[in-house]
């Protein structure tokens, strides 16, 4: 289980949907909460039309971005929780962003936030889902090349749910921008929960650290029974595993692509 | 222990194994890009340090060890090197292995592009490292990225290794550990179980001149490494419990009462996985060809314990 404390806002970031972005922060969320689960971390949600980590988090804020009308509101959002990173308030801030809000966060978003990240010496950290979309892919590198500029770590995500096999990844694997960006940029591999696990713990609003922990008290009488005869004890110790692993992997690449940046940062100012 | 961990143990506690959502596959451990299937990091450490006790061999009756029984295999094992159970941590445990010269020559200039694939800790490490040194290291790790085929996990892989310190790093170079097998090894692995294997912390500490000796044994070209590995991995991932009955029978002599060992009697020496079959007084097995090599001298701890 990851040990580190990161003092950061950590962004789950992909335009295009269904590619894991909520999967993604709910391990980012476990992993900044820390081995004991005890580190305050701040939840955003921006996913007006499945917003599945409020529902799962129920202390959530939520900083709809529809259009850029919205970003302001988000930004007030996101700069107070940097601001409270910076107290002490909370350890980290997990934002899952909603499905085509790329572009106006990182017209209307990212700059504001990077220089308040600055100034309150609070990291910024980018999980870029990567699929075996080139589209997605190459997105996600060309985001990676603008974050070095702008002292983002990244981490790249590699999704192999759903059966994406490794061999779909070929071109990923040898992609020369992608290897360039790497470091600072990191890479994780998400390996498949099985295709049921995480349909089911979303229709339940489970967490999978409540499947994990065989946590359904809180649910009505109706689910909380369907919620014992799917989530057996067996299938609650492999999740447990499950997501030991994640979270000790997601801990250190974030620790490290934080580390890459940093380093970075204090080369290019030392020339 | 996190809590992920401690409801993992729960569960095992009351003999819970792990679920399959997989449609009948064993969901223990998956399978990420063609990685074949885990076998626990302690196992797999457990298995190169039993077999380099092993090949230092023992001075017990075989007679009196069930060839099938991996506990007292471990044991005898272990007690046959001489080695003092002692808190290890990983790294350590890395850097006692041994290794060919061919392939642990020391750390390079690592070129521009070279530098890119590397980790920005492990690349500024190498260039503290006396320039003559580098080049051959920095190939040697290269190579090893190429053996996990250039994915994604050669970064965290090589990210791994990063995380040797320095003190750790130069007793692997100086003392010619292997690392290259053991990085291959886990580059055989998965994601999972290559996480376990970095800190599995299997506590032992060799002597020095015992770590001397096991070296020249396990750098014999047919020794058979592998041949442990799958028994141990099954009883690791089987029956963990086993391994940690194992570990405090180590440490102070309890939890295998049924193990008691035997002085060795004067016989021809062979095969040590054949019952009734001893070396001669002052000798010890090797795994392999049926050979006897002198015993390391005593380290001040009791044979046979």
């Amino acid at each position: 289980m990851s040990k580190h404390k990161f003092k950061s806002l950590i962004i789950t970031l992909e335009g295009k949907g269904g590619v894991g972005k909520s999967m993604i922060s709910q391990i980012a969320v476990e992993t900044a909460r820390g081995p004991d689960g005890l580190a305050q971390v701040r939840v955003i949600d921006s996913d007006v039309n499945n917003s599945s980590m409020a529902q799962i988090y129920p202390d959530a804020a939520f900083a709809a971005i529809r259009d850029a009308n919205d970003a302001a509101e988000a930004v007030g959002t996101l700069l107070l929780a940097m601001r409270d990173i910076a107290s002490g308030v909370v350890d980290s801030a997990i934002w899952d962003t909603a499905a085509g809000t790329e572009d106006i966060i990182r017209a209307k978003v990212l700059d504001q936030i990077v220089l308040r990240a600055r100034k309150e010496n609070v990291n910024i950290v980018v999980l870029r889902p990567i699929t075996t979309s080139v589209l997605v892919q190459q997105s996600a590198i060309d985001f990676a090349a603008a974050a070095r500029e702008r002292g983002i770590a990244v981490v790249f995500v590699r999704n192999s749910g759903q059966g994406r096999a490794d061999k779909y990844f070929a071109d990923w694997h040898s992609h020369a921008e992608r290897l360039a960006l790497m470091p600072p940029a990191v890479e994780v591999v998400l390996p498949d929960l099985g295709c049921w696990v995480a349909d089911e713990a979303s229709a339940l609003r489970l967490s999978l650290a409540d499947i994990a922990q065989g946590r359904f008290d809180h649910l009505g009488p109706q689910a909380r029974t369907f919620a014992e005869t799917k989530f057996t004890p067996g299938i609650q110790l492999f999740v447990a595993d499950w997501l030991q692993m994640r979270c000790q992997e997601f801990g250190d690449a974030i620790a490290q692509a934080i580390a890459n940046i940093t380093h970075a940062k204090t080369k290019a100012q030392s020339k | 222990m996190s809590r992920f961990a401690r409801a993992a143990a729960r569960l095992r506690r009351i003999g819970v194994t792990p679920g399959a959502p997989f449609g009948g596959a064993t969901a223990t451990y998956l399978t990420v890009n063609g990685y074949r299937p885990a076998h626990l990091g302690a196992a797999f450490a457990a298995g190169i340090i039993v077999a380099a006790g092993l090949a230092a061999a023992c001075l017990t009756a075989t007679d009196r060890w069930i060839a099938t029984s991996e506990d007292r295999v471990i044991v005898r094992g272990v007690h046959a090197a001489g080695i003092d159970v002692a808190s290890l941590s990983s790294a350590d445990l890395a850097a006692r292995l041994s290794y060919t010269p061919d392939e642990g020559r020391a750390l390079v200039d690592a070129t521009e592009g070279g530098r890119r694939r590397l980790s920005v800790d492990l690349a500024d490490w190498l260039l503290t490292l006396p320039p003559d040194r580098r080049r051959d290291a920095a190939r040697w790790l290269m190579s090893t990225a190429t053996v996990i085929r250039n994915s994604p996990e050669k970064t965290a892989f090589v990210e791994a290794t990063a995380k040797l310190d320095d003190p750790t790093a130069k007793t692997v170079i100086d003392a010619g550990a292997d690392i290259g097998a053991l990085l291959r090894r886990l580059a055989e692995l998965s994601a999972n179980d290559r996480a376990l294997v970095i800190r599995a912390g299997w506590p032992i500490r060799p002597a020095d001149d015992d770590r001397a000796r096991l070296w020249a044994i396990v750098n014999t070209p047919d020794f058979p490494v592998g041949d442990l590995v799958p028994a141990l991995s099954e009883l690791a991932r089987v029956h963990p419990e086993r391994l940690v009955a194992v570990r405090k029978y180590i440490a102070d002599g309890s939890g295998l009462p049924a193990c008691r060992p035997v002085a060795c009697t004067p016989m021809p020496c062979v095969s040590p996985w054949r019952d009734g079959y001893l070396c001669p007084p002052g000798h010890l097995k090797t795994v392999g060809p049926p050979l006897c090599v002198p015993m390391p001298r005593p380290t001040g701890r009791s044979q046979g314990q």
